[in-house]
């Protein structure tokens, strides 16, 4: 007897595609416009590798078409074998809903396009580790080559986690300024080398425009942000915090 | 149109806790006859069975006489029963009745002959606009329980809330037909509470009606009890009245809560 329609066939066809196990780096990247999708995207790229599984979110508060907001992002995410997927409502509280959207997705890392408003009040209060790109349409490929200033702080710690982090994923270049020789700097720069970071290790007291120029990227802690010149393309980073 | 009846029968019996045998037993028909209709393989039941089942699931038979054969049947079975009401309907008729008129005439009877049974659940009740979200883009289900869980958590993490609702929607998948998911879960404490998301366009799902789901209505309720089944039966109602097509366009939550209401009268 042929059997019409198998159990199994109902039950595969009414299975949840997002209800599959958790798996890859997960990156939530807010795109506020078209032209700052591609950036994250690489950005994401870079901090997940093959396994950057990218959320790109679109929170909309007039009658932009979403879809073509995130075209660019999408169109890039295939062009570097990333898996994406777009995400976009109404939000009249982008802050909050970048906040409650990287706790419902359970998100590694939330990606700002720039440090501005929205990326101080989700700095705020995001419990994921969190990093805003500056100047971000100037970076259209993920970074190899990155600079580090660490200063032994809570920030500058997440900030070389966050370039550690780039380096196992797809093995660039790191080097670490140490902006403080302190004791604490010294500690921090040996913990990431023991826990098999490859660095090459600088001293100088500030990040000059001529050194960040060499780099495709800066990677700093937010709170040392100050230290940068300005127009530095750099990676805004905050480490993660307890949960609200 | 069977097969997406059948998912709701099924989706309350799951809620209601009631095993297929023990339904099959308690209206008279054999196991496989009722599987069979729950999986769309046999025709929507008789109103009798309907009626029969809604007994069984503690529903007013009205509501699931409506999901399964339209508001027209639910209202012929009680014109049935009621020879003196078609004599008012010819009358309204006779005198052209507007939707004002009409309105008197509810308040004249909500004043005068208040229903007998205690006010049923209705969703928006449940709902706030800060719990609305529209113009969303949705991949799937999955994506359409995380924005809800992002706005309805507000003592559990939203990570927590979504787990739980896509724990529950594998189970049983809570497809309610004509373009409608109503994902839920039961949560152990607080009130009921509810989120709408509508999506521009579909979400990658099958439903067994084949109509793209565009509205996703995620309740989260302290107890599987009769004010929460009651509360699914009505989104199933709701879904059969056009909900997906009523707010699919809709700019804002507000927008779509006025809509919601223009469907839910009576």
């Amino acid at each position: 007897v042929r059997r019409i329609y198998p159990p199994s066939e109902v039950a595969r066809e009414l299975a949840v595609p997002a209800a599959r196990a958790r798996d890859g780096f997960r990156v939530l990247t807010c795109i506020a416009n078209d032209s700052a999708g591609p950036a994250l995207v690489a950005m994401a790229r870079a901090l997940g590798g093959d396994d950057a599984d990218v959320i790109a979110l679109h929170l909309a508060n007039d009658d932009t078409d979403a879809g073509a907001v995130l075209a660019p992002a999408l169109s890039r995410a295939s062009e570097l074998g990333v898996s994406a997927r777009p995400l976009a409502f109404a939000s009249g509280d982008p802050a909050d809903d970048i906040v409650r959207i990287a706790d419902a997705r359970d998100v590694d890392v939330v990606l700002l396009g720039t440090y501005g408003g929205v990326a101080a009040a989700v700095f705020a209060r995001a419990p994921a580790t969190i990093a805003a790109v500056d100047l971000a349409a100037a970076l259209a490929d993920p970074p190899t080559h990155v600079l580090v200033p660490v200063d032994g702080s809570s920030d500058g710690d997440a900030a070389l986690a966050v370039a550690s982090r780039m380096q196992r994923a797809s093995g660039i270049e790191i080097t670490v300024v140490d902006v403080a020789a302190t004791r604490a700097a010294r500690r921090s720069i040996e913990r990431c080398e023991q826990s098999g970071g490859k660095l090459v290790v600088e001293s100088a007291p500030t990040v000059t425009a001529a050194r960040a120029a060499a780099f495709d990227l800066v990677v700093v802690g937010a709170s040392q942000r100050a230290l940068l010149p300005p127009d530095t393309r750099s990676l805004v980073v905050r480490g993660p915090r307890e949960a609200r | 149109m069977s097969a997406q009846v059948g998912a709701v029968l099924r989706m309350l019996r799951t809620d209601a806790g009631v095993t297929l045998g023990d339904l099959a037993r308690a209206i008279g028909v054999s196991p496989a006859y009722l599987s069979r209709v729950e999986h769309g393989h046999d025709a929507v039941p008789t109103p009798d069975r309907l009626v029969a089942i809604a007994r069984v699931l503690d529903l007013p038979p009205l509501v699931l006489l409506e999901i399964a054969q339209g508001a027209g049947t639910a209202l012929a079975s009680y014109l049935e029963r009621v020879p003196e009401a078609r004599s008012l309907f010819v009358e309204m008729a006779r005198r052209e009745l507007g939707a004002a008129e009409i309105g008197r005439i509810k308040a004249f009877m909500d004043r005068s002959l208040p229903a007998r049974e205690a006010r049923r659940a209705r969703l928006a009740d449940v709902l706030s606009p800060r719990h609305v979200i529209v113009r969303a883009m949705c991949q799937d289900v999955g994506d359409v329980i995380a924005l809800a869980a992002s706005r309805l958590s507000d003592d559990e993490p939203a990570r927590d809330v979504a787990a739980r609702v896509l724990e529950r929607e594998e189970l049983a998948p809570s497809f309610i037909g004509r373009g409608v998911i109503a994902p839920h879960a039961i949560t152990g404490s607080g009130a009921s509470r509810a989120a709408l998301v509508v999506a521009g366009r579909g979400i990658r799902a099958k439903p067994p009606d084949g109509v793209a789901v565009r509205v996703g209505v995620v309740l989260l309720a302290p107890r599987a009890d009769k004010h929460h089944l009651e509360l699914l039966a009505h989104v199933a109602r709701l879904a059969g009245r056009g909900l997906a097509d009523a707010l699919c366009d809709a700019r804002t939550a507000e927008q779509a809560l006025e809509r919601l209401a223009a469907l839910d009268v009576s």
